[in-house]
């Protein structure tokens, strides 16, 4: 009888159990689909690998590379000579002999930098700067993107003009701009924040709730849009302020995301538009759906595809321009492991003399396959979604 | 038998804006419906047959408001006081402008806004006619049909769980079909689910457009005995739309026929196809193959093309191509007139 | 099979290689095409007609591969295996001596360019020498009437030339010199001429103003004419139309199936005529094929099909043909998946006669009564002796 009832619950956990087991069948099923189409491409499964092994590189960085100074970040330095030596250099420094450090595995750049230390470590550094970074741009992405690709009109105008002046800027000059531009420490009137985010917010929430979400988002859109002019304008006292700390890194982080955000919000706009057209997405207006739940549940899921993939496609392109950031000086602060930093330090050594030319080939060359070899590996697997996730190719 | 009026549509009319020159302003209106005004009654199936841009499809949407009207009014399931009062008050020549607005406000669906608008889409529904894109490939079955429920505040969790198998059931589907996306279906069961998911609101009208137009023919036979049952079962009231005229010969009860935006004719459905009077009804009747090879009917073969809704000929907008043409019909538009029987026509030939 | 058939198809059997499976699209189709008839070919969806018509012309696209059976093409006297012919020959017979008309115009037809060019592109490939010809036959009666110029009489030349050796070097060498390579306009010319009486010819109102226009300008019938036009530009001996009218509106299907015929009569083509439309065999065939999960179930005349289905799924489609005042009747079930197919007979599942042997054996294609061929065990001895 207990058992009975139990089973007939209608709410509670026991149902949302049962739900969730019977509604992962069909999830398992095209999961099922979708691995063996991996299979069938070896490039994708070669792309995962690397991705994989690349992971567990950075999951396992401190036991493979005990860190030596406070900031595990830090690459330690034996010594301070100028001219790097060759991978199995014994390592001389006393408190990295004691944490376990016996040789230099591949060799030490300028200044003495454990390359292979950089190395490891510097696998940390690109996975957060490259998925952050696109984290971050394709949140902007989506949601200016789905805004304006939805509601079309005076709104996708303004949004576009703003995203094609941003895009007007080369990608690599504004980076570097940005991340001199921004200062190191940085007040920021909080309290102001939440007050233009509010105003933002309430009328799209309150004429939301009587379906007429456009026009609360044109509302809300103006009162931010004057509440920033009026601050910057005719100025309002500060409300309440923090200071924020950005390392060095973190500006390399802002600059790039603010950089990115325009290409994903086109690409969602224009796949918004695609399936905005759609009969499905008719039908749920017919049904009375709310312009809210059209966007997230029914236009989204379908539009999302492309942009994952260029998403993947970019891990590997931040990455890159973030290496070509340290490596020009701008990016990761002195020391910090970062695969750009360790070839920057390669500069003066990359073409040493006329008798044995390639004698520090250590310095560039193994960093170097570090990032070429982890930016393959998003490339490749960015290849394979398009391959497995394109709705048009998926079936046959 | 004087039958309920479901709806009453007057002098709809929806046009497209054609944006034009350097400033993208207004130059010309795609007229796609222009000025149409008939009856539904309860319970019926109610035909609308035309050709592609007639503007039958754009009708369809405009009256459940899935398209905003231009111009006109919709009454849906005003008693049949009220619709005396606005008609008396409309024909009157010194209009009550006040009372009129307030009526109008109060009952014609085109006026609608917000919540008000949304508690009456429960009540009409549609039915697309490739079911193929009106499904979200990426919603499973059960989602798709209970998701009526959930937006229209209904019903949730289990209880809509009831419902959705329940509909399921009614439309020959079983409870297997829940976890399944749409692409794992074939054209009519597809169609099947879309007709769940337009009745699971228990709505009273439901436009059918062109619903076995994408699938074989023999899952349309399936199909439409089940638009056949499922309408004395539920009490619906159908708009089907379809340019397929013997199936729209043998599910409707009456039927209306739409030439460049404008309802050219309208009777029950035998009266219509046995005598058809306008002379664009009766070249498109005529053309209709006959599948029986010993057959020789007698066909009227039209010159031309469907011209375009932007700049539709002046005057009846058939006489370019009518071969019963006459001087008046190049100046005046005829209006449609009940020339007995209940049989309407907007032709100069008959007045 | 009949020996002076025009066209005949034998044991044809063509499987899709898909990722799900094997798709055994044709099982053995047996058709055959006698000169000046129009054979009609009808089915549902997926039952493999399509695929019959592109086989006929070795179109097949991946990943579809024909693996048994023959096409024999019976004209001026020769007889050639279609599928066994290389691209070279092929190209020359497809457009020329066979042509295709597909269901979408829209898709058919090229839209970056101009109605007039893709008619042209067909003129130019595959008539090519009889248009330089009409041109030298022109230029040679400017020259009697001594009203040729210099420049005349060296086109005239050039273009002798290049009908017989269009490849030779003195056509290289003047095609890269401006003056020179006049003559060639003139071909582009007589081909654009050629291209707006075909238009004409289609009854296309006002073909000068239509032969510069691009695809979407044109309205579906419009653009339907001129995929015809394109298929009839060189007269070809057989026209196989893939549902050429389904997509169309009902007065405007009318318009085409009347074009049909009468350039059926002008033309004197052999017709294949693909649909799902019982109503269009009616008006247009003398001769039907229904197919059913890709084979042939019944062929005949048209007026004893109608008059007399054998097939039980002959029957049941014409029974689900609506009629006012009757229920709707349908077949019950649904085609059966072509990817491992049901043994035996493919319509054994949904049938209402179905035998026991019907389960264990396909039949075979026999002529039951003249001229009306069958492939169901009702209608054959249990002992299945041909």
């Amino acid at each position: 009888m207990k058992k009975e009832e139990k089973e007939k619950t209608t709410t509670g956990f026991r149902y949302r159990l049962r739900e969730f087991k019977a509604g992962m069948g069909p999830a398992i099923k095209e999961l099922k689909f979708t691995l063996r189409r991996i299979r069938q491409s070896p490039l994708s499964i070669v792309g995962i690998i690397i991705i994989v092994i690349f992971a567990g590189i950075a999951i396992v960085a401190p036991i493979i590379a005990p860190p030596v100074m406070r900031d595990p970040y830090r690459i330690f330095r034996d010594g301070f000579g100028a001219e790097p030596r060759p991978p199995g250099s014994p390592v001389l420094e006393p408190i990295a002999r004691e944490k376990g450090w016996t040789v230099h595995y591949f060799g030490t750049a300028q200044g003495q930098y454990d390359i292979f230390y950089g190395c490891i470590w510097g696998t940390r550094t690109a996975f957060r700067i490259g998925v952050l970074v696109v984290a971050i741009s394709l949140i902007i992405g989506i949601l200016l993107g789905s805004v304006s690709g939805y509601y079309g009109g005076i709104i996708d105008e303004i949004l576009m003009r703003f995203t094609d002046i941003v895009l007007a800027f080369p990608g690599l000059i504004l980076a570097m701009a940005l991340v001199i531009a921004l200062p190191l420490m940085w007040e920021v009137d909080v309290g102001l924040i939440l007050i233009i985010a509010a105003a933002f917010l309430i009328p799209v929430v309150i004429l939301r709730v009587r379906h007429m979400g456009g026009l609360g988002l044109l509302i809300g859109l103006v009162a931010a849009l004057a509440i920033t002019a009026y601050k910057f304008t005719v100025g309002l006292p500060p409300i309440w302020v923090w200071s924020l700390q950005l390392s060095r890194l973190d500006k390399v982080l802002i600059a790039l995301a603010l950089v990115g955000w325009p290409s994903y919000t086109r690409v969602i706009r224009s796949e918004v538009l695609r399936v905005r057209q759609e009969d499905y997405v008719e039908a749920a207006k017919a049904i009375g759906c709310s312009d809210f739940r059209i966007i997230t549940k029914h236009i989204l899921p379908n539009a999302i595809y492309s942009v994952i993939i260029m998403a993947t496609l970019d891990i590997g392109a931040i990455v890159l321009t973030a290496a070509a950031l340290s490596f020009l000086g701008i990016g990761a602060p002195e020391g910090y492991a970062d695969w750009g930093q360790m070839i920057s330090y390669a500069r003066n050594w990359i073409f040493a003399g006329i008798e044995n030319p390639w004698q520090y080939w250590y310095t560039f060359t193994i960093p170097g396959i570090f990032i070429f070899t982890f930016v393959l590996g998003w490339n490749l697997l960015g290849d394979a979604f398009r391959d497995i996730l394109d709705p048009t190719l998926r079936r046959r | 038998m004087e039958q309920d009026i479901l709806l009453d549509i007057k002098r709809l009319k929806k046009y497209y804006p054609v944006l034009g020159g350097v400033l993208r302003r207004k130059i010309a209106d795609v007229k796609a419906v222009d000025d149409v005004s008939f009856r539904i009654f309860k319970g019926e199936c109610f035909g609308l047959v035309g050709e592609s841009g007639c503007g039958k499809t754009t009708l369809g949407k405009t009256i459940i408001r899935l398209l905003e009207p231009t111009a006109g009014s919709i009454y849906f399931n005003v008693p049949p006081e009220i619709l005396e009062e606005i008609d008396k008050l409309e024909n009157s020549k010194l209009r009550d402008e006040r009372k009129l607005r307030e009526l109008r406000r109060k009952y014609d669906l085109a006026t609608y806004k917000g919540p008000k608008l949304n508690l009456v889409r429960r009540k009409m529904q549609i039915v697309y006619q490739d079911p193929t894109t009106s499904l979200n490939p990426r919603m499973l079955v059960k989602d798709i049909v209970a998701e009526p429920l959930i937006v229209q505040g209904i019903a949730k969790g289990i209880e809509a769980r009831k419902r959705v198998i329940e509909m399921l059931y009614k439309v020959g589907l079983t409870e297997m079909h829940l976890y399944r996306y749409p692409h794992e279906f074939s054209g009519g069961q597809r169609q099947r689910i879309a007709v769940a998911r337009a009745l699971i609101t228990h709505p009273e009208f439901v436009v059918l457009d062109e619903p076995t137009s994408s699938v074989d023919v023999s899952v349309r036979a399936q199909l439409l005995n089940l638009f056949e049952d499922l309408r004395k079962d539920l009490n619906l009231t159908y708009l089907f739309i379809s340019h397929d005229l013997s199936v729209v010969e043998c599910i409707a009860d009456r039927v209306a026929v739409m030439y460049l935006g404008k309802i050219v004719e309208l009777s029950d459905t035998e009266d219509l196809y046995n005598n058809p009077l306008h002379p664009y009804a009766k070249a498109l009747f005529a053309s209709i193959p006959v599948p029986d090879p010993t057959v020789k009917r007698k066909r009227i073969m039209l010159t031309g093309e469907v011209p375009s809704p932007v700049n539709p000929p002046k005057g009846c907008r058939f006489h370019p191509r009518c071969p019963q043409a006459m001087e008046i019909c190049a100046q005046e538009e005829p209006i449609l007139k009940d020339v007995g029987n209940n049989h309407f026509v907007a032709c100069h030939l008959f007045e | 099979m009949k020996k002076n058939s025009i066209l005949t198809v034998d044991n044809l059997k063509v499987n899709f290689y898909t990722y799900e499976g094997i798709v055994e699209a044709l099982d053995g189709v047996n058709l055959n095409l006698m000169p000046g008839e129009t054979l009609g070919v009808v089915g549902e969806t997926g039952c493999g007609k399509s695929v019959t018509g592109l086989s006929i012309m070795k179109l097949v696209p991946p990943p579809g591969r024909i693996e048994e059976g023959k096409v024999i093409f019976n004209i001026k006297n020769r007889t050639l295996n279609v599928l066994e012919l290389e691209e070279r020959i092929l190209r020359k017979i497809r457009g020329r001596l066979i042509s295709m008309v597909f269901q979408d115009p829209r898709s058919a037809l090229n839209p970056v360019y101009t109605v007039g060019d893709q008619i042209m592109e067909v003129l130019l490939h595959h008539r090519r020498k009889t248009l330089i010809k009409r041109i030298i036959d022109q230029l040679d009666k400017k020259i009697k009437e001594g009203k040729a110029g210099f420049l005349e009489k060296f086109y005239k030349k050039m273009l002798t030339i290049m009908m017989e050796d269009p490849k030779s070097d003195i056509i290289e060498l003047t095609s890269k010199i401006p003056f020179l390579r006049g003559y060639k306009r003139l071909l582009k010319e007589e081909a654009k001429k050629e291209a707006i009486n075909m238009l004409r010819l289609m009854r296309i109102p006002d073909p000068e103003r239509v032969v510069d226009m691009y695809p979407h300008e044109l309205s579906g019938g419009m653009a339907q004419r001129v995929v015809i036009a394109m298929a009839l530009a060189c007269n070809p001996e057989i026209l196989i139309a893939d549902e050429p009218t389904t997509n169309l509106d009902v007065t405007v299907q009318l318009q085409i199936l009347y074009l049909i015929k009468r350039l059926r009569e002008e033309f004197s083509s052999s017709i294949i005529y693909i649909t799902h439309d019982m109503g269009v065999i009616a008006e247009m065939c003398d001769r039907v094929a229904v197919m059913y999960a890709g084979s042939i179930v019944e062929l005949a005349d048209v007026i004893e099909l109608f008059k007399n289905p054998l097939h039980p799924y002959t029957r049941g489609l014409l029974e689900s043909i609506p009629r006012p005042g009757q229920p709707f009747k349908s077949i019950p079930g649904t085609v059966p998946s072509l990817i491992n197919p049901p043994k035996g007979c493919r319509f054994h599942e949904r049938c209402p006669y179905a035998m026991e042997i019907c389960n264990r054996e396909k039949p075979k294609f026999v002529e039951v009564k003249k001229n009306h061929f069958v492939q169901c065990f009702l209608y054959q001895s249990k002992s299945s002796k041909d």
